[in-house]
């Protein structure tokens, strides 16, 4: 998977170092004073990760937890997010973090303690309100969590503070750990899905999506709480039939009614983003799709087409049970 | 209707005379007129060219640079492509293993800045016929350019961090052909482990170097002349102009992405009866230009014609109708110009028949 391993000096000494050397007992490491002194130093190209990806390990400084943008969840309540590795094994063709680090190595901050400090003091600051807090704004949540190990921690602080919540964004099937920890009501895992065929075409290397409601159900079975985000929504000549379907199997797996909510978000990219794209997947079906440079400079559909997805996506979840104030529209 | 008028155009690109030696000796290069250590080989289908630039990132960047764009001038319809051929040397603190005398694809390179700190900015060779994505890191590796010719211990671990090879030009080298939009592909023997003991080599083995460089040249040309982007195939009967053959080429790019041949895109837009139509041939490309862009974007054919259907009272009385880009706002702008007083009752009355509540549906995603 890996072809190289940086170790920062300053965590050699953590458990999860060596749990993840004798996984990849084949793979050279090598010790480093710290991360920034290699990655993003060059500008190394983005599908260079499927020849020669390399893991960092090491901590991460600065700032710990940041404010999310308005688009973020559910609005009316504080939204934050925590960031605990850059980077990503997938490859969705339309991922923003294409270009985002300059490289598309996989960065592991293990200092958990630092952002568990900045979370409880964000809480604090936030008497009386729910506030939320987001894993994987620039990886996903799960996807390695086999090897990082910081479930038991989050799930732990979370326990200790039942008045926010954490919500884990992933596109894989990797609950191993998850289902190992007791479901806390204010830990959600989210799963963002696409119809079959999308997944095949744009989401490379991600799992298939009965793998994915497969964990879905496991989870849910097991009470933790399960959020879905259909996003991106990607218009195709069949479009309606094909999302109808996708309706028709999560009804077969799941408890749709329990949902902790489902939200919906069209494509869209930044101008840099898509150029990225072109670059990256010059065959790519989105490219042939029907976007327009928008008014904040991002590239999407047309706002009638926008609106008249959303629309009918919401028509059909709510046709397959789902209630009304389980969804949410994202309109960024 | 269809015509491919391009030429291959490889220019191969040495920093010593040394490295050429066999390419020089085997193949009928003749020097170019005006050009110093530049040489040209013509054939029928390709032409070949090999440039000398010195060593060093100045003199290679400042030498290809000024060849590459006189010979562009001079064969201004050849699809050019550069390939640096040569030796490098390996860092030994990598932990990807290298033997001497291996040949490696270089994949990207990078650059020693004079300070030592590594230069931001790197460029990725074309693949071969050997896709650059291959889980093969052995036969397509990463390069750095330095500054230095030898280079200290410390040092030489610290650029084994970025890429086990390292040379002198390459870097310079593609960033002349990224500043010319010209496709770059580098190819070296390892010669040396960076550690100074390369020039006593270089002198040993430089013909040895430059066959097997130009055995592998030679194995490796079908492949490399595939790298080179195909042939345009361009509509011969259509008069137009650069920035529409840009849009056609884009369209057509976007419509082979969606699974229509060229032979079906034409047959849709029913191209031999526009061709006989008797309109001007400048129309003539845009109406084709309009049916591609309708033919690959269909709901936006649709939203056009609900709103001129929902338009035209306005668009009757003489209002030119206009919208936010993207639809973003429920907006119509109108402009007009008043000659008469009857204009005034005429314009009055378009605005009264005009829906504006179903308009606003239309751009609120009504069944599009
Ligand atoms: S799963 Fe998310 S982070 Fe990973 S490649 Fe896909 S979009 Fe990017």
């Amino acid at each position: 998977m890996f072809s190289r391993i940086f170790v920062e000096k300053s965590v050699g000494h953590l458990p999860q170092i060596s749990v993840i050397k004798e996984r990849f007992s084949n793979t050279p490491v090598t010790e480093i004073d710290a991360i920034e002194d290699i990655f993003g130093r060059v500008k190394k190209p983005y599908l260079q990760k499927r020849s020669n990806l390399q893991l960092f390990l090491g901590k991460k400084k600065g700032t710990l937890v940041k404010e999310a943008p308005d688009a973020y969840g559910l609005a009316g309540e504080p939204h934050y997010y925590f960031i605990h590795a850059y980077n990503c094994i997938y490859e969705c063709e339309y991922c923003y973090l294409q270009g985002y680090f300059q490289s598309p190595d996989i960065v592991l901050f293990l200092n958990h303690d630092e952002i568990a400090i900045e979370i409880e003091s964000v809480i604090k600051r936030h008497p009386d309100q729910t506030v939320w807090f987001h894993a994987g704004e620039f990886s996903d949540s799960l996807a390695l969590s086999h090897l990082t190990g910081e479930l038991p921690f989050y799930f732990e602080l979370f326990k200790r503070n039942p008045q926010a919540k954490l919500e884990l964004r992933t596109k894989s099937a990797n609950i191993k750990e998850l289902k190992k920890l007791s479901a806390l009501e204010n830990v959600i895992t989210s799963f963002s899905l696409s119809p079959q065929n999308r997944i095949k075409a744009t989401d490379l290397k991600t799992p298939s999506l009965k793998h994915r409601l497969s964990a879905m159900r496991e989870l849910q079975n097991l009470g933790h709480p399960v959020a879905i985000h259909l996003d991106p929504i990607i218009h195709e000549d069949n479009f309606l039939e094909t999302y109808k379907g996708l309706f028709d199997e999560l009804n077969e797996y799941l408890d749709l009614t329990s949902l902790a909510y489902v939200s919906m978000g069209v494509v869209r990219f930044t101008s840099k983003v898509f150029h990225q794209v072109k670059k990256n997947y010059p065959h790519s079906e989105l490219l042939a799709a029907e976007f327009h440079s928008s008014f904040d400079g991002k590239v999407r559909y047309p706002r009638p087409f926008r609106l008249w997805l959303l629309g009918k996506i919401k028509q059909l979840a709510l046709q397959s049970g789902l209630r009304e104030e389980q969804i949410y529209l994202c309109m960024e | 209707m269809l015509t491919s008028p391009e030429r291959k155009h490889i220019i191969l690109a040495f920093a010593h005379r040394g490295e050429a030696k066999c390419f020089l000796n085997e193949l009928d290069f003749k020097p170019i007129n005006a050009l110093s250590d530049s040489y040209l080989l013509d054939s029928e289908n390709e032409r070949l060219s090999l440039v000398i630039t010195g060593e060093g990132k100045e003199n290679a960047m400042i030498h290809l640079s000024y060849t590459l764009a006189i010979l562009k001038e001079r064969f201004p319809k050849d699809h050019f492509l550069v390939h640096n051929l040569g030796v490098c040397g390996h860092l030994q603190d990598s932990p990807i293993k290298f033997e001497l005398g291996e040949i490696v694809n270089v994949r990207t390179v990078y650059a020693q800045k004079n300070n030592n700190e590594m230069e931001f900015k790197s460029f990725s060779t074309v693949p071969n016929g050997n896709n650059n994505n291959k889980k093969d890191s052995k036969n397509q590796s990463d390069l750095i350019s330095t500054s230095e010719r030898i280079l200290s211990p410390d040092s030489s671990h610290h650029l084994s961090n970025f890429a086990p090879l390292v040379d002198r030009e390459a870097w310079a080298m593609a960033y002349a052909c990224h500043k010319q939009d010209t496709p770059f592909m580098c190819t070296k023997i390892i010669s040396d482990f960076a550690d100074g003991e390369v020039c006593v080599r270089v002198k040993e083995k430089s013909e040895e170097w430059s066959d097997e460089l130009l055995r592998f040249f030679l194995n490796q040309e079908k492949q490399i002349s595939s790298a080179l982007p195909t042939n345009k195939e361009i509509l011969t009967d259509l008069h137009i102009t650069i920035s529409q053959e840009r849009s056609l080429n884009n369209l057509m790019r976007a419509l082979e992405i969606k699974g229509h041949s060229l032979e079906q895109i034409l047959e849709k837009c029913n191209y031999s009866q526009l061709l006989a139509e008797e309109i001007r041939p400048k129309e003539k490309t845009k109406e084709l230009l309009k049916r591609m862009a309708d033919l690959l974007n269909p709901l936006e054919k649709e939203l056009r014609d609900q709103l001129e259907e929902a338009t035209g009272c306005l668009q009757k009385v003489g209002f030119k109708v206009r919208f936010d880009q993207g639809h973003e706002n429920d907006v119509v702008h109108l402009t007009t110009s008043l000659e008469n007083h009857e204009n005034i009752n005429n314009l009055i009355a378009g605005l009264e028949s005009f829906d504006y509540l179903k308009f606003k549906e239309i751009l609120r995603g009504r069944d599009v």
